[in-house]
């Protein structure tokens, strides 16, 4: 008996907390690949700034990519802010975006926009080399100031860098070392740099928390949280090394098949503007308007290793598998050594 | 409904016929709308996944299996898959059975505390723990440091050890649930005899409880090889099939790979099921027949209170310090790094949306998804129509799956007509009442498993008819299943992450997500912060269904969960 009454209780209660989302008028949704917390303060900046409220998910770029792919054609949103060139270009030959020539872009170069108003680059980032100040200080070492001082075996078992089976940090990585070196050279500067790695971390921005929390000395990483962190106390310390960096866009794009278009295009607007400029270079990404300093960089823009971007997206899949069959196979290599080693004992 | 109805009389109302039709085939039509539910919201995802791992851009193809089988990165990932699987498996069962052992027959004042202990994981997504272990014994974790120690977490040991800790609760509240339903008059009288108590636990309780054992240890399996957190952050350099699916995905977006990834992962799952059925066929054990009797207290002998209590007080200081670790975390500026009090996470109010919406689909996934595993677990056990092993089997293929794989399954599945459900809250909870299905469903079985069904058959003899049985006799006894079901469901929903990060809309952030999302920046204070807000609120939960229980005079703390 009391089996049941809790039974049909339980069903009432069901039934009556499932009504419907209520939906805002003045509201797009996003896909947004920032993270979180730019996100989070880039949706108020816009609701602020045009009256349009952003609700927003942060995704990593894969995510993105993935929804969109499997949601195709019927997406769940009405943009996306922040995601790869390599997905940006992909999805315009599949037809996933809505073109719009947005006025607000007329004068920002035409290297972060697309000729048919499909995609637009919000700003750049890239990757850098950080190191724990207090472990660096306590072993003695100095902090490297190129690349090549990272090959040095007091390094080993002290470095992490992201994998790019997961990271489109580390697969900008990879191929900058390609591009700095050529593709013959980079791949073995990569090879001798394993020999030091630790191991390769799931998410672009996980070498800057290691390194930061001490478990590792050097981290080859996203500039994404870099700034973040030092302000929030983090013995973290950072450099260019002197051959370079390599960048990525942060694409957006409006979906689609909005419902929203109108709203969606006042946004884009937005996002062309000084004031937009302003607010993704304090939170230390280049931005597409000149003359705005950096929040990590400041002023003057980092030297950048020379990037063919379109070559890098058309290879993915072979560089993909390149790295895998050098870096993964590798411990698979060691392991049946070791093995062999141990029958042969016995 | 109280009274036994004559047998047929013409003219009698609608309402009378109406029952007497449910009376006839309330089982079947049960067993026809669980089959549907089951096909559309489990098998058909599933086949959708199946389709991607054969259709390349080309039309059908194997390139993928082909692929999988010739780099030998995808198949030690199988094999290390596997031996983690196992050892997971095998250290669980005995730890379970350690705790299930001390929390139902040792001495009282024990039973308590190592019950919360063994349940507090739950409160918590699997992978803080590996966040956790990092904080204690990573280069410059905390333990380390202290001791001096050079001991390396990134590795075999550290991904085992995460696992063990997360899945402990799976383990202990499955084997608890068989040993508090084990008859106790049978140790009773053994004992009586002169029976030592090894002697009774090996020839008497272990036996009884096997099947049910094997059950949680099929279920700890197939839960640890889906599970991606912990091996994802702990594994360094060894490949698993779990993060690497969900890697695949996220990272390489490459659904087809991802698709066999799964494939091959959900084969070792079904050929252990099957052995699992065979193995099991035959011993179907009725140990009541009738009420159970209370159990007489009896002094637990040293002999096996102490290694039982050296196998689980380290576990359950892992446990605690995991946890201190996360309260830590949540009134300090970093970890390890900066240790000086604030208060700034936990009044920090960007989470409480996220958590109320977690909340709301926890709370929907957990009744909904109780009552259609109590059911499940009935119609599988009583029912009389072919097809009732399949049933099972699609009905715990849902802890098979990983995570991910199912969530891709739900929006390729459910983002087109018949079934427009992406965007809305119900595919969440959907997705979390059939995934997580599979523990409502066993503690059903196994509860069915040891009642006999003369009890029914007696009601029946006295002339009440089948939907009076169904009432007053099945739902009663089901009730600890339903209620085991809720809180499973309930607390992974809150913690789930893998399939609903794929399913989440903008806008309606999830708690689960949100730790994810901070915890993966580094952000331990806020993840911690918004973890710990969450384990109150579960706690919160169960303690007013304990309240509400009691006062219904339905006793849930003994009846298991």
């Amino acid at each position: 008996m009391k089996g049941r009454i809790v039974t049909l209780v339980a069903l009432a209660v069901l039934v009556v907390f499932l009504a419907g989302m209520a939906q805002a008028a003045d509201s797009i949704s996003a896909y947004m690949g920032f993270s979180r917390e730019v996100n989070e303060a880039l949706a108020k900046r816009i609701q602020e700034k045009t009256g349009v409220e952003v609700k927003n998910i942060t995704l990593s770029w894969g995510e993105i990519w993935a929804r969109i792919k499997s949601e195709a054609p019927r997406f769940n949103a009405d943009m996306v802010m922040s995601f790869g060139g390599a997905a940006a270009i992909e999805g315009t030959g599949k037809g996933y975006y809505e073109a719009y020539k947005s006025p607000a872009w007329n004068d920002i170069a035409p290297a972060f926009k697309s000729k048919d108003g499909t995609y637009y680059a919000l700003g750049t980032f890239s990757f850098l080399l950080v190191g724990n100040k207090a472990k660096l200080a306590e072993k003695g070492y100095a902090m490297p100031t190129s690349w090549k001082e990272l090959l040095d075996p007091k390094w080993k078992g002290q470095i992490v860098m992201p994998t790019p089976r997961t990271s489109g940090t580390a697969f900008m990585i990879v191929y900058s070392f390609l591009s700095l070196y050529g593709e013959k050279d980079g791949w073995k500067f990569q090879q001798d740099l394993d020999k030091n790695i630790a191991f390769y971390t799931k998410s672009g921005n996980a070498p800057t928390d290691l390194v930061g929390r001490g478990e590792y000395l050097l981290g080859i990483t996203s500039d994404e949280n870099v700034l973040k962190r030092i302000k929030d106390g983090y013995p973290l310390e950072w450099k260019v090394p002197k051959e370079g960096i390599g960048y990525e866009g942060n694409y957006c794009v409006i979906l689609k098949g909005t419902q929203k278009l109108a709203l969606t295009k006042k946004v884009v607007d937005y996002l062309g503007s000084k004031d937009c400029s302003e607010f993704v270079a304090s939170m230390g990404y280049m931005p597409p308007r000149p003359g705005i300093p950096s929040g990590l960089y400041g002023a003057e823009p980092p030297t950048y290793i020379k990037l063919d971007h379109a070559w890098a997206y058309k290879n993915q899949k072979k560089i993909m598998m390149d790295w895998k069959s050098k870096f993964m196979m590798k411990e698979a290599e060691d392991a049946k050594k070791a093995g062999d080693e141990k029958e042969k004992q016995q | 409904m109280a009274e036994s109805v004559p047998k047929v009389v013409p003219g009698r109302s609608v309402w009378y016929r109406l029952r007497a039709f449910f009376n006839a085939n309330l089982i079947n039509l049960f067993a026809g709308g669980l089959f549907a539910l089951l096909a559309i919201f489990l098998l058909y995802p599933i086949v959708s996944v199946l389709v991607f791992s054969l259709w390349g851009d080309e039309g059908f193809t194997f390139s993928f299996y082909a692929e999988f089988f010739s780099y030998n990165f995808y198949y030690w990932s199988l094999l290390n898959t596997l031996i983690l699987g196992l050892a997971t498996m095998i250290i669980l069962v005995i730890i379970g059975f350690c705790f299930a052992y001390l929390t139902t027959r040792g001495p009282l004042w024990l039973r308590k505390p190592l019950k919360i202990i063994a349940l507090m994981p739950l409160a918590a997504p699997p992978y803080i723990f590996s966040i956790s272990l990092i904080t204690l014994f990573g280069k410059n974790g905390l333990i380390n440091n202290f001791f001096h120690l050079d001991f390396n977490i990134y590795s075999w040991t550290g991904v085992i050890a995460a696992q063990v800790l997360a899945f402990l609760p799976l383990s202990f509240m499955m084997i608890e649930n068989v040993l508090n339903a084990v008859n106790p008059s049978l140790e009773e009288s053994a004992s009586d005899m002169g029976a030592s108590e090894f002697r009774i636990m090996r020839s008497i309780t272990i036996p009884l409880a096997a099947p049910g054992m094997l059950k949680a240890a099929l279920l700890v399996f197939v839960m640890t090889i889906a599970e991606f957190g912990n091996p994802a952050i702990l594994g360094g350099r060894t490949p698993f099939l779990a993060p690497d699916t969900y890697l695949m995905i996220t990272g390489e977006a490459d659904f087809n790979m991802a698709s066999v990834l799964s494939v091959v992962l959900i084969l070792p799952c079904i050929l252990i099921f099957i052995l699992h059925n065979f193995v099991l066929s035959g011993k179907g054990y009725t140990t009541i027949v009738g009420k159970p009797t209370a159990a007489e207290l009896r002094p637990i002998d040293p002999v096996i209170k102490i290694p039982f209590l050296i196998l689980c007080i380290p576990v359950g200081i892992m446990v605690l310090l995991s946890f201190g670790v996360i309260v830590l975390g949540a009134f300090v500026k970093i970890v390890g790094v900066d240790n000086t009090f604030v208060i700034d996470h936990v009044l920090n109010t960007q989470s409480n949306s996220a958590i109320w919406n977690s909340f709301k689909v926890s709370l929907g996934a957990g009744l909904f998804g109780a009552l259609v595993g109590t059911l499940l677990a009935y119609v599988i056990m009583r029912g009389k129509f072919p097809g009732r092993r399949v049933m099972e089997m699609l009905a715990l293929s849902g802890f098979a799956l990983p995570g991910t794989v199912i969530g891709v399954g739900y929006i390729i599945a459910f983002n087109r007509p018949p079934f427009l459900l992406t965007g809305t809250i119900w595919i969440i909870i959907l997705n979390c009442v059939f995934r997580f299905l599979a523990v409502g469903v066993e503690a059903g079985i196994s509860k069915l498993h040891q009642i006999s069904v003369e009890i029914e058959e007696a009601s029946a003899d006295l002339g009440a008819d089948f939907l009076t049985i169904f009432f007053k006799v099945i739902l009663p006894i089901m009730f600890s299943a339903f209620v085991a079901g809720f809180i499973y469901t309930f607390m992974t929903t809150m913690m789930s992450l893998s399939s609903v990060i794929f399913l989440v809309a903008p806008g309606f952030d999830l708690a689960s997500v949100y730790i994810f999302l901070t915890a993966q920046l580094g952000e331990l204070g806020v993840a911690s912060a918004t973890t710990l807000k969450v384990i109150a609120i579960v706690v919160l939960c169960m303690g007013l269904l304990q309240i509400v229980s009691r006062k219904m005079g339905l006793n849930v703390k003994k009846q298991g969960a």
